[in-house]
């Protein structure tokens, strides 16, 4: 499979598209109805770090209550 | 607080269009869900229900977003969103077209009838610092005087040289973007300049031409590129909705 291996023009294409639709266009500032791509990412990372913090934490805890 | 109404009614925002008609389109949206718009009088959203509250920036809901807006091209010209931008629900939307209502209207003016077409002009040659040494005798003669000085060069004097071939290539880029957008303001409504990605780029312009023109900016394209050589490589691309030509930050 070369799902993810693109020709030169495609490779264009797909470049022209990502700077279009990830940095152009109207955008709507007040994040707390609406949420934009940008801000999403940092969240979203942030949020698989606490939650995998947690979930560790959550084992770790759960663990030494059953050792008790 | 998990509510599960509210979850299945938030809507993923594609575009603006003109008209306060409730539409459903032939378009598929997000997830598959079917793609309609939401009127407040002289404007409209074109929305796809999502049961998220943020979207990843994923090639396959990019691609998504964009089959949306060129669908919505072969009728219109809509004021497109960037990407990831999800509201609570239908009010949310109301309301934002409400609030924003004059600055959609003024917009979508600006680009009725037209569409926007790129334009990338890139130096075409193996070794970009090589070609501009060979053009350039100051930027040689300061290379030479490095290179065979009593002295290894230093970090700075390494530096100084940088910094006199970006001084170079920026004064090369102005001269001849303003030569191409002299041709091509004669033909297109509105032309905006977009940094260069890399040394190769000459110029990275945006277009703002009629919709049915083009096969017109093809011929533009030749026309300009008949006044440069062969080390340079005239690359055209679109038609896009008017991505580069909207100055909007919504109220909310």
């Amino acid at each position: 499979m070369h799902g993810l291996s693109l020709n030169d023009a495609e490779r264009v294409s797909l470049c022209e598209t990502l700077d279009r639709i990830l940095n152009k266009g109207a955008v709507v500032a007040g994040e707390l109805t609406l949420s934009v791509a940008g801000i999403d990412l940092i969240y979203l990372n942030l949020h698989l770090v606490l939650t995998s913090i947690e979930g560790a934490r959550d084992k770790t805890t759960n663990g030494l209550m059953e050792s008790l | 607080m998990y509510n599960q109404t509210a979850q299945r009614s938030r809507k993923y925002l594609y575009a603006v269009v003109a008209g306060g008609l409730e539409t459903s389109y032939d378009a598929l949206g997000i997830n598959d869900s079917p793609v309609y718009s939401i009127p407040d009088r002289r404007v409209s959203a074109v929305v796809s229900d999502v049961s998220y509250e943020r979207i990843r920036p994923e090639r396959r809901y990019l691609a998504v977003h964009q089959r949306v807006l060129r669908r919505l091209m072969e009728e219109t010209t809509p004021l497109p969103m960037s990407f990831g931008m999800i509201a609570d629900g239908s009010n949310e939307i109301r309301k934002i077209l409400s609030l924003n209502q004059e600055g959609f209207y003024e917009q979508l003016r600006r680009v009725e009838g037209k569409q926007e077409m790129g334009l990338r002009v890139v130096w075409d040659v193996e070794n970009i610092f090589e070609f501009f040494v060979n053009v350039h005798p100051e930027l040689r003669a300061a290379r030479d005087r490095l290179r065979e000085g009593q002295r290894a060069p230093t970090q700075e004097d390494k530096i100084e040289l940088g910094r006199l071939f970006e001084r170079t290539l920026d004064a090369d880029r102005e001269t001849y973007a303003r030569r191409v957008e002299e041709i091509f303001s004669r033909h297109c409504r509105e032309i905006k300049r977009n940094k260069c990605r890399n040394e190769h780029e000459v110029m990275n312009l945006a277009c703002l031409v009629g919709r049915e023109s083009g096969p017109e900016f093809e011929a533009i394209v030749l026309e300009a590129a008949k006044l440069f050589d062969n080390d340079f490589s005239f690359d055209y691309n679109g038609p896009w909705a008017p991505h580069n030509f909207i100055d909007l930050n919504l109220k909310l």
